[in-house]
């Protein structure tokens, strides 16, 4: 199975998408920055806790991220439909839905981690920012760390395995652009709100999203041994 | 009779239509087969059924002698090389590259192999370049590289001569031949193109709408192999006239009212024009002709259009 994972990163270059996470974590500090700019000078804070705070910074990140997820599906796996790489890679002695799994816990993987690191990276800079422009009254103690180093982990495990619900749907047609408006419909539905009050905030909602996410990303390669490998 | 693959009653529907009928082919061991028919006959079909592609609705594909199967078939997908439609990559990778991922995957690991894959099909200076930027012929020569690399015991390909200059459709012959002889590698090649499929197989399994119309050895093709003599005139009743009773010919053929096929070829050329004319017989043109693989092909396809 790693070995299998190996060469998925060996044969997408994935290697070229940490530079996309650096970009996207930059694009989400300068968001939150301009947000911190723009409030101050209407004399309201965007947030002025640290709670408040690390509650947006984790919304920002998770919607990139899922979208991004998205992105790696349609390549790892729609692409291969697509490119019909897929006539190749079903004719090697394999067991495909070892293939197929290699490829899901890869994306999985990556949203994982880079989840937690953006949300680590970010939070950090708004600190340091912070020493500098106090626009955040409350001290950032330990206690608030602790908490929410976990509630990074419990989130960014959730919502790896949401990210692949997608997968199932793009995998219906092998529809790349359907696989990404799934993710935006999910983004959108879970992380609207004001100040933190969004769906993904009630935590009982994504955990039950995750578990249908591993389920339904069992359904998308379940059969894919016994059905015709199609081309569209 | 020892057979490396054979299907028997292969059926394939999509939505109720039935695209693949009753297909029975046996593929000899160390041969190679060519499988001849028209676009959209249903050759990828089959070959993609060969390779647990596609399943069939019924029926059933032996390969090594043993029956393909979903799930358990892994060790006889690693005795066969192919390439099916066109050849297809990893279009960002170098073709090195792909050839590395593809000896991965089949649990290869001859580091030699790759060269001398690249060395047969003759593809020089392709490092550091990815194969989005091949050209056709260059990706059908990698693809039948990475067929060969792991020296399967069947190489099943699918049009490998498309997009391919004529020198290069010689060389990639001379190659298949090759691998024929020296690495005794059984080879099953489909072709809308007759003129080479004729050249290098042994077997012609000929098919059209989805049903396998013959199967026949070459040698048998070239026995039958008639050559004729082909008169073009006018006077067509006069003529068959001169031929009965003055040539005392009477194994011939009237095709239509200006067409005559004389098949009893004991008389010369000259000597048949020369009696017609001195005959006064006006002769537009006579030819000596030879039944092709073309002709048995379109015959039998015309053959099933008027059966239908």
């Amino acid at each position: 199975m790693f070995k299998l994972m190996q060469l998925e990163i060996k044969k997408f270059k994935m290697r070229g998408n940490l530079k996309g996470v650096i970009i996207a974590n930059l694009i989400i500090l300068a968001f939150l920055v301009m947000g911190i700019f723009g409030t101050k000078a209407n004399n309201e804070m965007l947030f002025s806790s640290w709670n408040d705070t690390f509650l947006v910074t984790s919304t920002f990140v998770r919607a990139t991220f899922m979208i991004f997820a998205a992105v790696l599906i349609s390549k790892l796996i729609i692409g291969e439909y697509r490119t019909k790489t897929i006539n190749v890679l079903f004719t090697y002695p394999v067991n495909r839905k070892k293939i197929m799994l290699a490829k899901l816990m890869i994306v999985a993987i990556f949203t994982f981690v880079s989840m937690i690191i953006s949300n680590i990276f970010v939070g950090f800079s708004l600190f340091i920012l912070n020493v500098f422009m106090n626009f955040i009254q409350d001290s950032l103690t330990v206690n608030i760390m602790r908490k929410e180093l976990i509630n990074i982990s419990v989130y960014s495990a959730a919502f790896a395995l949401i990210s692949l619900i997608p997968a199932y749907v793009g995998m219906i047609r092998k529809s790349g652009s359907s696989t990404i408006i799934t993710a935006i419909i999910l983004v959108s539905l879970l992380n609207s709100g004001n100040k933190g009050n969004t769906l993904s905030n009630i935590i009982i909602i994504p955990i039950i999203l995750a578990i249908i996410g591993a389920f339904f990303s069992y359904l998308s390669i379940k059969d894919v041994e016994k059905d015709d490998v199609i081309n569209f | 009779m020892n057979y490396i693959l054979r299907t028997t009653n292969l059926l394939k529907k999509y939505k109720d239509k039935e695209v693949i009928t009753d297909v029975n082919m046996s593929i000899k061991k160390g041969e190679i087969y060519g499988f001849l028919g028209p676009n959209g006959a249903g050759k990828t079909t089959i070959m993609k059924m060969m390779l647990n592609l596609i399943k069939p609705n019924s029926g059933e594909i032996e390969i090594f002698g043993e029956k393909l199967n979903n799930h358990k078939s892994y060790e006889t997908l690693k005795r066969i090389g192919s390439i099916i439609e066109y050849p297809v990559f990893y279009d960002k990778l170098t073709g090195r590259e792909n050839l590395e991922l593809h000896c991965e995957y089949m649990g290869y690991y001859d580091k030699n192999a790759i060269d001398e894959a690249i060395r047969i099909v003759n593809l020089t200076k392709i490092d550091n370049k990815a194969v989005k930027d091949f050209s056709l012929g260059m990706k059908q020569r990698l693809g039948i590289a990475r067929a060969i690399i792991t020296k399967p015991e069947l190489l099943i390909l699918d049009e490998p001569i498309n997009g391919l200059d004529p020198i290069g459709i010689k060389e990639i012959r001379d190659i298949l031949k090759m691998l024929n002889k020296e690495y005794d590698i059984t080879i099953l090649i489909s072709s809308h193109i007759l003129g080479e499929v004729e050249q290098i197989a042994d077997t012609i399994g000929i098919i059209n709408n989805g049903k396998l119309i013959e199967e026949v050895s070459m040698e048998s093709i070239r026995e039958n192999n008639t050559e004729y003599i082909e008169i073009i005139t006018k006077d067509c009743i006069r003529a068959t006239y001169i031929l009965e009773n003055d040539l005392h010919i009477s194994n011939f053929k009237v095709i239509d009212n200006t067409l005559i096929r004389i098949y009893d070829l004991e008389l010369s050329q000259k000597d048949i024009s020369k009696t017609l004319i001195l005959n006064e017989v006006e002769i537009e043109a006579i030819n000596r002709k030879n039944n092709t693989l073309e002709d048995h092909f379109l015959n039998i396809l015309n053959g099933g259009k008027s059966n239908v």
